[in-house]
């Protein structure tokens, strides 16, 4: 019995520390702030330990994750906890010193990216953080949101088109992305 | 999840396309360079887990009163009278899925009044543990029909039905007048731990905060989490509320004390539903009670007392 626990145990330990770096980046993009991504997915995981067993045995645990992280987030937004969803001043967001022109202009951008991400609604940020971050299909995204592959459709689209407008983004895109 | 992960399903790529959408791929994937990467903290996630196991809470969804631990639908009705040794023998259990609840909720009102010239109630739905996969595919199905899409937040746990297995899940629903909100959900494993001894979970919800978004009667509004010595004040002067709180079935009587030091004392065997009482909710593993937050104090705490 002992020896079996310990096996979850270590298999669990296993599972989230190679999870940890992925799902805190995504975490960062539903957040936008680190101190709330790195919450965010330790309250993820907290519930996946308490789940392990079931977890463990299930055919994909990922999907899982994915779907207790992302009702996590929703519960944070709705209980209107505090995120700090756009880079301030003091946030780690921005390098304290850039390197030079093109670092400056590159945290600019990415500070303007996370900015209109942050202004998307949940939904539409979480459709476009897990279909192009997460680079999830359609089905895996239905799945993780709980709701319809027809309703990721149009979120991913509708926050796509959002970004797209955002000045600047769209030649950073059609340059194939920052250098 | 992880990068090398396979997400090979049949619409993948699709939309991946596109190229623009790729590019917003890989301007997503430069924002998070911004991420510092420390060492996952996993003593803190396993000291957390052990205290939401500890609590019974397999999981908190919006505002949850989240209770683990169930000893089977028909031995947690029959655990009444509050020494809890009333329990129904296997022999009398249910088999088929139907009789066990698992497509359709049993619905208990644990607590009603009126406040504000309107009545007020709160049900709770409970929905038996599927056995197997099929029940499991089936119950999800059952609750995607039931409620609506933005009130599956904390409901349908995984997209892979088999997660449900051996789980059953309550919602609680605040009904104000003609609106209601599914405020907040609970899961307990069947067969594992369930809530004992002075063990108690309490939220309290606004019941003016029903009505604003609602489309459909069916609101979003939810109740709020709350701690057995919540610190969060509410005003209890400007918006009706009502605590809503779970117990094991061998509580007697639970002590509430309110912001001005004063306490309301809420008894297992109080008759009518209007007077709050401790009772069982059919098929839910523990006891409840309802009690109307009085005007101009809020909720402070409250425990088992007897």
């Amino acid at each position: 019995m002992g020896d079996r626990k310990q096996a979850r145990d270590a298999e669990f330990q296993s599972f989230f520390i190679g999870r940890w770096p992925r799902l805190l980046r995504t975490a960062f993009l539903l957040t936008g702030e680190q101190h709330a991504a790195e919450d965010l997915v330790q309250t993820t995981f907290e519930q996946v330990y308490v789940a392990w067993r079931r977890v463990a045995s299930a055919k994909d645990p990922d999907t899982y994750v994915r779907r207790v992280m992302i009702n996590a987030h929703a519960r944070r937004h709705r209980r209107r906890l505090k995120e700090f969803l756009a880079p301030r001043s003091d946030s780690p967001l921005v390098p304290e010193q850039p390197d030079g022109g093109d670092r400056m202009a590159q945290a600019d951008d990415r500070g303007a990216l996370l900015t209109a991400l942050s202004q998307l609604p949940r939904r539409q940020r979480e459709a476009v953080v897990l279909r192009y971050w997460e680079d999830l299909s359609e089905t895996q995204t239905a799945d993780a949101m709980g709701c319809s592959v027809g309703a990721v459709k149009s979120n991913a689209a509708k926050g796509i088109a959002k970004l797209r407008a955002l000045p600047g983004l769209a030649e950073t895109v059609t340059q194939g992305g920052w250098k | 999840m992880s990068s090398d992960q396979d997400h090979g399903t049949a619409d993948h790529g699709m939309m991946h396309g596109d190229a623009e959408s790729r590019h917003i791929g890989l301007l997503l994937a430069d924002a998070t360079d911004a991420v510092r990467i420390g060492m996952a903290p996993y003593q803190a996630v396993v000291r957390g887990g052990r205290r939401r196991r500890t609590r019974r809470c397999a999981v908190a969804a919006v505002a949850a009163v989240v209770i683990a631990g169930s000893a089977g639908t028909l031995a947690l009705t029959g655990a009444t009278g509050g020494d809890g040794g009333q329990v129904s023998s296997a022999a009398t259990r249910p088999h088929t899925a139907q009789e066990r609840h698992v497509y359709a909720p049993q619905q208990t009102t644990v607590g009603s009044g009126r406040d504000g010239g309107k009545d007020w109630e709160v049900t709770v739905d409970v929905w038996a543990a599927p056995w197997d996969e099929a029940e499991a595919a089936r119950q999800y199905d059952a609750m995607r029909r039931t409620y609506p899409v933005r009130d599956q937040g904390g409901l349908l746990l995984g997209g892979d039905p088999s997660m449900s297995i051996g789980r059953g899940r309550f919602y609680v629903r605040v009904t104000v007048g003609d609106e209601s909100s599914m405020g907040s959900l609970g899961m307990f494993t069947e067969g594992e731990e369930r809530l004992s001894g002075k063990s108690i979970e309490v939220s309290t919800s606004s019941l003016d905060g029903l009505g604003p978004g609602s489309t459909d009667g069916k609101l979003s509004g939810t109740l709020e989490t709350g701690s057995t010595d919540s610190k969060e004040r509410r005003s209890g002067e400007t918006s009706a509320e009502i605590v809503i709180g779970t117990v094991a079935p061998t509580a007697q009587q639970v002590r509430i004390t309110w912001s001005d030091g004063t306490t309301t004392d809420v008894d297992r065997d109080t008759e009518g539903l209007d007077t709050p009482r401790i009772l069982d909710a059919q098929g839910c593993p523990d006891s409840w009670f309802v009690v109307s937050v009085p005007r101009g104090v809020s909720y402070e705490s409250a425990k088992v007392s007897k």
